[in-house]
């Protein structure tokens, strides 16, 4: 019989049989796994050590239930659980030991916090009876971690781990989801108890994730909505987060509203649907940008008005009236004055709003938004993506991997360059595909985040695109790669440059380069000395076999562009700017 | 925009770092902390409450308010402008009376 028998009350599926009169006396650190089996988990990534080895002996008999994945620094677990929870929409799991096992999480906690990823991480911790005595490989990650969690707690008994447990997954995933940290001592980890009853937590006295929606608010939002004559829907990676992407179509379809994605919210809403307007923000397309400051009514859905995607907030939509929709209530008048807040979950609000909005069309705002888009096409897209001499730049290379893959592969970017060109050219198709570090703007975390993304939906395409600093930021996950056989494709586009900061070094300080250039080892037989079969890159001419060796390989495939050393990204929000005054190109001086 | 005094009362559960979580938040956004006053509830280990007086501004303060209703542990957060109330709370918890 297994340690913990789960008894839950969810949609009545009951209580399971009783235990035996005669408990089982069994350790914490069984106690957690059995936690983990019941909350649904099937793969955990993490990197054993001192404080944590009961858990790890734990482990060796839980080979059948949990796949634990042996990453190569602990910064590769937490990003590969953020990867796993963004492609299946459920919890990712991160285990590290005490001290620099646990401090190396933190990138990646502070990541999934502003990018509203639910992850639960475990650390091992020293014995209680060592707490602020500065032991070995002791941290103080409780309070390291206050700031970069959602909730975090520390364990110093056996009897505590599973409501510890039950109530890390419950934050974790409801309300605006979150990264959780489990910190549990040693002596907890050993200690013998009697097994317990599993209880999933269902609620928290002091916690209130699911708001209730106000039809009030409602019928004053759709009032706006049926009255506008220029409206328009900002969409965040909250329509993603509530599973409200057809809602949104919906909504979309019979008002007749043109739908811009932020960066997060990409796959939120279908890049060949009639009415999407493109990707907003500093890197966006020209016309969501531009028609920011045109629309009549701007409606926020699940995104926070993030400086990346207002530009210049004094200069920001000052001509029309809000309409915010988001579950965090704390987002609602955070940055943008709202007119109106829907605070809700976007599903819901959506839903409710369908009916209560009229069936409209807006011809002539739609078609301005066509005529932005077809000046971006000809001075920059089309350059972009069909160069014909000159070397090869990261849009056509995107744009080749978007058409053979039609949109629907899940991509993973890194940050930088890349990143933006990345998210400008693949047209996405759907939810949970487009996974990037976006508030943080972590490097270094598209290669573990795909290694996760890949063991959440191993059936689907997942391509990992990647600059050449980005890349040796955690290239040592390839060890991972090889272990585990995943069979991730890495893009790196190499310009030999930390090429957005050389970016801003061009348009801002006077081309003064400093310490942006970069001497890169050979990519191509760093990647087969790990067992990954490789191909480079130079000439146009090859790119496109190239593209599809590395698209059709069945294993692993690694594939380096070399692009342009001195490419921008265009257009852009210059720093301080409206995001009307998006440059389509640099300035002449 | 014209910063004065408030006084902030939070309702919470009362965990170990709560003080903390609840500090970070005010000192992320650099909202001066003039007193702080906390207990446990009478009676009940398991909640209490922080008084807090602040300097800052009413767009601040309304902003951390709702940062505050984010922690996990909080139940409420309210706040007054002035310190009255602070005061008034304060001598109360140094007569040993409920507050």
């Amino acid at each position: 019989m297994d340690a913990l028998q789960t008894k839950t009350k969810v949609k009545g599926v009951g209580v399971a049989e009783k235990a035996s009169v005669i408990k089982k006396k069994v350790t914490g650190s069984e106690i957690l796994l059995q936690c983990l089996v019941n909350e649904g988990v099937t793969t955990l990534f993490g990197y054993p050590g001192g404080a944590i080895m009961p858990v790890y002996d734990a482990l060796y008999s839980y080979a059948d239930k949990l796949n634990h994945i042996l990453v190569r620094h602990e910064q590769g677990a937490v990003h590969a659980a953020q990867g796993y929870a963004r492609a299946t929409g459920g919890v990712g799991v991160a285990m590290a030991t005490s001290g620099p096992g646990a401090t190396n999480l933190v990138t990646g906690l502070a990541d999934a916090l502003i990018d509203s990823t639910p992850i639960v991480c475990i650390t091992g911790q020293v014995f209680a009876h060592l707490l602020g005595t500065d032991a070995f490989q002791e941290i103080d990650v409780i309070n390291t971690t206050i700031p970069l969690t959602k909730w975090n707690i520390q364990v110093t008994e056996a009897k505590d781990i599973a409501p510890a447990v039950a109530k890390a997954f419950y934050i974790a995933k409801t309300g605006r989801p979150g990264p959780v940290l489990i910190d549990i001592t040693k002596n907890a980890q050993n200690e013998l108890i009697e097994e317990v009853d599993y209880q999933k937590c269902e609620s928290i006295r002091t916690y209130r994730p699911k708001p209730v929606l106000s039809m009030a608010q409602v019928e004053t939002a759709a009032k706006l909505i049926n009255k506008a004559s220029r409206p328009y829907i900002l969409a965040g990676q909250g329509v993603i987060l509530s599973g409200a992407s057809k809602e949104l179509i919906a909504f979309s379809e019979k008002t007749g509203i043109p739908v811009a994605c932020t960066l997060l919210g990409l796959g939120a809403f279908p890049t060949d649907h009639p009415n999407y307007a493109g990707f907003l923000g500093m890197h966006g397309n020209y016309a969501p940008n531009v028609n920011t400051n045109e629309c009549d009514l701007l409606i926020g859905i699940g995104m926070r008005f993030d400086d990346r995607v207002t530009g210049n907030v004094a200069k920001y939509a000052k001509q029309a009236q809000v309409i915010h929709i988001d579950i965090d209530k704390a987002e609602i008048n955070k940055i943008i004055k709202a007119d109106v807040a829907v605070h809700a979950d976007a599903k819901e609000a959506l839903t409710a709003l369908i009916t209560k909005c009229d069936k409209k069309s807006h011809p002539l705002w739609m078609k301005s938004f066509k005529h932005l888009n077809d000046i971006e096409y000809e001075r920059v897209i089309d350059k972009d993506i069909h160069p014909t001499e000159g070397n090869i730049t990261m849009a056509e290379v995107v744009h080749r991997i978007s058409e053979l893959t039609k949109g629907e592969a899940i991509l993973v970017t890194d940050v930088g360059q890349h990143q933006m060109v990345a998210s400008r050219y693949y047209k996405f198709k759907n939810p949970l595909t487009n996974i990037t570090s976006g508030g943080a703007g972590t490097m270094g975390f598209a290669l573990p985040a795909a290694m996760g993304a890949k063991m959440g939906k191993p059936d689907k395409q997942v391509v990992a695109v990647i600059g050449d600093g980005g890349f040796q930021m955690t290239v040592q996950e390839l060890g991972t790669i090889m272990q585990y056989k995943i069979p991730v494709k890495i893009l790196v586009l190499n310009n030999n440059f930390l090429g957005m900061v050389r970016q801003w070094q061009q348009l801002f300080h006077e081309k003064r380069y400093s310490f942006t250039e970069m001497s890169n080892p050979d990519f191509v037989r760093l990647n087969e000395a790990y067992g990954i079969s490789a191909e480079r890159v130079t000439e146009r001419d090859e790119l496109d076999g190239a593209v599809k060796r590395f698209l059709e390989a069945d294993a692993s495939r690694f594939l380096e562009v070399v692009v342009g050393k001195e490419d921008n990204v265009f257009p852009m929000v210059p720093a301080g700017s409206g995001v009307s005054e998006i440059l389509l190109e640099a300035p002449k001086h | 925009m014209i910063k004065q005094e408030y006084t902030l009362e939070i309702l919470a559960d009362n965990e170990f770092s709560i003080l903390n979580r609840i500090v970070n938040v005010l000192n992320r956004r650099r909202v001066r902390i003039k007193r702080l006053l906390a207990h446990e509830h009478e009676g009940d280990f398991k909640s209490g409450r922080a008084i807090l007086l602040l300097y800052t501004t009413a767009d601040m303060i309304e902003k951390v308010k709702h940062q505050l209703e984010k922690l996990i542990e909080v139940e409420e957060a309210i706040y007054t402008e002035g310190s009255h109330l602070f005061y008034e709370l304060l001598e109360r918890s140094n007569n040993k009376q409920v507050i």
